[in-house]
């Protein structure tokens, strides 16, 4: 069986079908990339798997559950885990404690033990605390804790954000754009912790990305969308070379012509 | 507990003091005890308006639940005759009850329309009241609502509640212990997963906290203590009237919100502190009515433009303007006091 199961999922918005009948199929352990041109549906599908947007139809299963009609925090509490596009993180809070929220689901959560217990409690729980430094290390802002999330540089931020997903320990990472307005060593860094993320915890990831060397260099498999459809799949080399895939990037001789 | 842990207990303790310590005070004067014992039940309702602003949402419905919690009351004491505090907490149960009823669609939106939901419904809850007759005496008001009566106190003797003087005491333990509740709730983990959602809710949802479920429970606490603050006020007034102009009204909502504000929405004691010193201002005022709207308004203005962090906030606001007089007269231009980030 395999992770994730996404099977004719469609998504309309009044008219337009901003994901199409698209089939795609996530295995344990393995990173995929999924590609393609500007609108082409990529984060709409990734709204769809992780539950910030219902499919309009079409049927999702992840780990054997069809989680088609769950709320985002259901799939959370399945293993799903989500890197926002834009830098989503708790912005009132410390490099630590956005971790510290990020690892709700690895707290004594439910609403009882959330109305009886301190927050101090919580914070100072040591099993919880070493994880989070744990997660800090593997991004790399060891030295930047007790620092408000806001003041770091976009890179930073962007790396925390993905140490907020890891918190709760997903089964599934999904990763929207990690690379955008980085540079280079930046770009390099962030493609070293989502491999290692990968190795050392098993963790599967789908990574939506526009620079198409990292993700040649990143995944086994790729996913080219296209007008909300799914164009290609296969290597990342055979979808880049295919002459659909370079005809949606850049159009044919007769466009130019 | 560190030196400002001990300095908050022993202001907490002297205001517990000072408020037990009115009735005495103002022996001559009862009129300022019916004042001060309205000052506490409106610090319980503004303070419920400030809970609900930890989900980032401004509620502009307290008071439609004020107004279920005062007819709930009245209508259980009146009707079928319950004893003063079996019928104080169920008329709140009741209230959050209602909350509960309508939380869902509430809570999904959020911002201006959650705010223009609330008012309208604390609205359609006066109107309910104004025409549901046989049940509130609608618009000609309801009266004879029967206050606690007379109850024995341990080591006093009998005490007659229903006096304005000794109802004060009621009030204020009422509100205290409700305050102490919405306290806790705040220093527990709960007021975390509040905090990620006022932050960013989709983030929230996305690390697995149950957005909705969380802001309901935020919701429905809220609407208790509404509710609470509603049941005293019946039972303090006597009398209770759902008119345009009355307490119920959606100018109170308003004046809620301004007590917020220029208490402080930061800050827990903010409410407290709004609601006294425009209660007081409106009382030593009272000469030349027709001008309090006015004088609170410009009073909120002031504050909101040159304390935003309202006036608990001024001992931090003169220490950032005080750190920004220093970095200017070294030479760093630039800085922004504290408050104004963002507004350069």
């Amino acid at each position: 069986m395999s992770l994730l199961e996404a099977s004719q999922v469609c998504k309309n918005f009044g008219g337009l079908a901003a994901v199409n009948k698209v089939d795609l199929v996530v295995e344990e352990g393995e990173i995929v990339g999924l590609i393609g041109p500007n609108g082409a549906g990529k984060s709409t599908l990734l709204n769809l798997i992780d539950g910030t947007l219902r499919v309009s139809s079409g049927r999702i299963v992840f780990r054997g559950h069809d989680i088609t009609r769950y709320s985002p925090h259901r799939r959370a509490r399945l293993g799903i885990a989500r890197v926002f596009q834009k830098n989503a993180l708790f912005r009132s809070m410390t490099v630590l404690e956005n971790v510290l929220a990020g690892s709700y689901l690895r707290t004594d959560h439910g609403p009882l033990a959330a109305l009886t217990r301190t927050l101090d409690k919580v914070r100072k729980d040591p099993g919880l605390l070493d994880r989070c430094h744990e997660l800090l290390e593997l991004v790399g802002l060891t030295d930047r804790t007790h620092e408000l999330c806001v003041n770091l540089p976009h890179g930073s931020q962007r790396e925390l954000c993905v140490a907020v997903a890891l918190a709760s320990n997903p089964t599934l990472l999904l990763l929207d754009e990690p690379l955008t307005g980085m540079n280079a060593e930046e770009t390099a860094s962030m493609i070293r912790i989502i491999k290692e993320i990968n190795r050392t915890r098993g963790t599967t990831v789908l990574v939506v990305e526009h620079n198409v060397r990292a993700v040649l260099g990143l995944c086994a498999r790729a996913v080219v969308l296209n007008y909300g459809q799914k164009l290609v799949e296969g290597s990342p080399r055979e979808c880049v070379t295919d002459p659909a895939v370079i005809e949606a990037y850049l159009g044919t001789d007769a466009d130019v012509a | 507990m560190t030196k400002r842990g001990w300095t908050k207990l022993l202001l907490w303790v002297g205001l517990v003091v000072i408020a037990f310590a009115l009735p005495t005070i103002l022996r001559r004067d009862p009129y300022w005890l019916t004042v001060f014992c309205l000052l506490a039940i409106n610090t319980l309702l503004v303070s419920s308006l400030r809970s609900v602003t930890l989900i980032n949402e401004i509620s502009l419905g307290q008071v439609g639940f004020a107004v279920i919690g005062a007819y709930a009351h009245a209508a259980l004491m009146m009707k079928a005759h319950i004893p003063f505090w079996p019928s104080l907490i169920l008329s709140s149960l009741f209230s959050a009850l209602i909350a509960l009823a309508v939380a869902y669609p509430f809570l999904k939106v959020k911002g201006i329309y959650f705010s223009i939901l609330t008012l309208l419904t604390a609205e359609t809850f006066r109107l309910v009241a104004y025409y549901w007759t046989s049940m509130t005496g609608g618009s000609l008001g309801l009266t004879g609502v029967p206050g606690p009566g007379k109850q024995q106190v341990p080591f006093v003797g009998e005490v007659n509640f229903d006096r304005p003087a000794n109802y004060y005491y009621i009030a204020v333990g009422v509100v205290l212990v409700a305050l102490l509740i919405l306290y806790w709730l705040e220093r527990a983990y709960i007021s975390f997963q509040w905090r990620a959602i006022r932050d960013d809710n989709l983030l929230a949802g996305a690390v697995g906290i149950n957005v909705i479920g969380y802001k309901t429970i935020n919701f429905v606490i809220a609407a208790f203590m509404a509710g609470l603050s509603g049941a005293l006020f019946a039972s303090y007034q006597h009398n209770l009237s759902p008119d345009t102009t009355s307490r119920f009204g959606v100018s109170m909502s308003i004046y809620l919100l301004v007590y917020m504000v220029v208490g402080g929405k930061d800050y827990f004691v903010g409410p407290l502190m709004g609601t006294t010193v425009l209660m007081l201002i409106a009382e030593a005022t009272r000469s030349s009515q027709q001008y309090q709207p006015m004088i609170t308004g410009a009073i909120a203005i002031l504050v909101i433009l040159f304390l935003p962090m309202g006036l608990v906030g001024i001992p931090k606001q003169v220490r950032s303007w005080r750190r920004v007089k220093r970095l200017r007269a070294a030479g760093v231009d630039g800085v922004n006091p504290a408050g104004k980030e963002g507004k350069a």
